[in-house]
């Protein structure tokens, strides 16, 4: 463009950059955790509800959505809802937490992942204490929305009704997860498409 | 706008017919008064209108989760719709048309918030719920202030208040968070001058502070929010001159502190249960509170002060003859007495207003309405 820009068409250009640039950042980090994150699989339990905004989707529980808290390996109080769940792959190749600790831990396992988790319940703050007197802890991974097309949660529930359904994820370093696709009876019969 | 105008016609009108004022001189006010007039006229509403229509369109065509258009088209799409907006805005203002200009802004940044949301549908993304509210609210602040963007800001305020209701419902606690991106809002309504935005931002932060009530102490510190309502009208009134000299907001003030301190009020003597003797107090608190905003909206013409003052004496006394003092008996006699005190009040404010020099009491009340 030959002309000047007046200060109010810089500010629009700005602005359209910016927004576009914080979209694509988005995008661009969740397309790194699908590429490069470790493939764990977890078994899935389906509900139904719908969501406000983003349309319908089916609501996933895991089996690992409810965690011993004898697993929990410290006394010591946190303050915000995050702690992190170490999982360990046993030779049938299924994935069992293990470990949930406060903070993501330094060293694991080759046959180790761990995953950031938030209490369910997770009024107030906290106390890493008084979750030892309880028996389980209600554990959310950020993975229990899985959206579909309008109307058609009621196939995938059907779907887990009568088959063994499987969530593939996509893990990082940092314990953040990405839903990768879908398995029934151990074969993958829906893969996310990157983009 | 239009009652200032109807009201200063009327004046007008009468002010000629008693000589003060000639006639082409009132045809010269008339004539800067329309001149003056701010965007808000038919066209600039039905296409800010359109705008915000155009943003549920794409919120609900992201819900919808279309199964027959991939992925990467619908992004393309999201994208070519915030562009297209821009690139709107950008002629709109090129061609001196600023009101349409801003419809195309306000498009922009809610195409940008239905891009937030398809992102988050796409990938499955289950995290913390309000942050995806809380980003596109940074999204349509930095519109604002680069394009100095009063709709833009707006929703940024409203997306504000929203992610802190939400947040809250979340984790029971004040949301102290919420006060660095109210400033920074208000600030940009600061910066762009605009009154109804400002009037936005003191009515999010009123909200809040209303909301302390119920988060601090456990949820019983509704005694905070009454003080700090009461110290905002009572700094009003105490040094409202001082304050004026800076910026004409002393009014404002005085309006927001009253609906804080009534909120207050109201929740402790209908939410918080107490002994009749402590409702009887307050009660007595809230209507001698109430009648001195009264007093101090009549001597300075506050005409929003006045009806705040007035709704809140109707939703007092109906709340408190709903909720009872002890008996019926007990609440007849209240009223009663109130009402007795209240006619007294009455005529000692008619003999103060006959005594008074009238012309003098109506030069102050115009000058501050």
């Amino acid at each position: 463009m030959i002309r000047s820009l007046s200060r109010i068409q810089v500010g629009v250009l700005a602005a359209a950059a910016l927004q576009l640039g914080m979209l694509g950042y988005m995008v661009a980090d969740r397309l790194w955790l699908l590429k490069n994150g470790r493939e764990i699989v977890l078994p899935i339990i389906p509900v139904d509800p719908r969501d406000l905004f983003r349309g319908d989707y089916v609501t996933l529980s895991f089996p690992v959505s409810r965690l011993a808290a004898n697993l929990a390996d410290t006394t010591q109080p946190i303050q915000s809802h995050n702690f992190y769940v170490t999982f360990d792959q046993g030779v049938d190749g299924a994935w069992t937490p293990s470990k949930i600790t406060a903070t993501i831990p330094s060293t694991r396992a080759p046959n180790q992942v761990v995953l950031k988790a938030k209490q369910r319940y997770g009024w107030g703050k906290l106390v890493w204490g008084r979750s030892r007197d309880k028996e389980t802890i209600d554990a959310l991974y950020g993975l229990e929305r899985y959206y579909v097309a309008e109307g058609t949660g009621g196939k995938l529930e059907n779907l887990a009704r009568d088959k063994k359904l499987e969530l593939v994820v996509a893990v990082d370093a940092k314990g953040n997860a990405a839903i990768k696709g879908m398995n029934v009876e151990g074969k993958r019969i829906y893969d996310e498409p990157l983009l | 706008m239009l009652s200032y105008r109807s009201r200063l016609d009327r004046d007008l009108t009468r002010w000629r017919e008693a000589g003060w004022v000639t006639p082409a001189n009132a045809d010269a006010i008339r004539a800067d008064v329309t001149s003056r007039k701010s965007g808000l006229d038919l066209a600039t509403s039905l296409g800010i209108l359109g705008a915000v229509l155009i943003g549920f369109a794409i919120m609900s065509f992201v819900a919808a989760n279309w199964p027959h258009m991939s992925k990467l088209v619908k992004l393309g799409l999201i994208a070519t719709l915030i562009i297209g907006s821009y690139a709107a805005a950008a002629t709109l203002f090129q061609r001196g048309l600023e009101a349409f200009g801003q419809a195309a802004v306000l498009a922009g940044t809610a195409a940008f918030g239905g891009g937030i949301m398809l992102i988050a549908q796409m990938y499955h993304m289950d995290g913390h719920a309000p942050d995806a509210v809380w980003l596109w609210g940074v999204g349509a602040l930095a519109a604002g202030y680069a394009i100095r963007s009063n709709p833009a800001l707006a929703l940024a305020m409203i997306l504000f208040a929203a992610w802190s209701n939400w947040e809250v419902s979340f984790s029971h606690g004040v949301h102290w968070s919420f006060l660095p991106m109210w400033a920074l809002t208000a600030g940009g309504f600061a910066m762009t001058r605009w009154v109804p935005g400002m009037h936005l931002a003191s009515l999010a932060l009123t909200g809040w502070i209303i909301s302390l009530g119920y988060q601090l102490r456990g949820g019983h510190a509704h005694e905070v929010v009454t003080l700090i309502g009461l110290a905002l009208a009572g700094t009003s009134i105490a040094v409202g001159d001082v304050i004026d000299r800076v910026r004409r907001i002393s009014g404002a003030m005085l309006g927001y502190g009253m609906i804080i301190a009534f909120f207050g009020l109201i929740a402790l003597q209908f939410g918080e249960s107490r002994s009749d003797s402590g409702l009887f107090f307050l009660g007595v608190l809230t209507l001698a509170v109430l009648i001195g905003a009264l007093a101090w909206a009549w001597r300075t013409g506050n005409r929003p002060a006045l009806w705040l003052a007035y709704t809140g004496f109707s939703i007092e006394i109906l709340a408190l003859y709903g909720k009872k003092l002890g008996t019926l008996m007990g609440t007849s006699a209240f009223f009663l007495v109130t009402g007795l005190m209240v006619i007294a009040l009455s005529a000692l404010a008619y003999r103060l207003h006959t005594s008074a020099l009238k012309p003098d009491a109506l030069k102050t009340g115009e000058a501050r309405s």
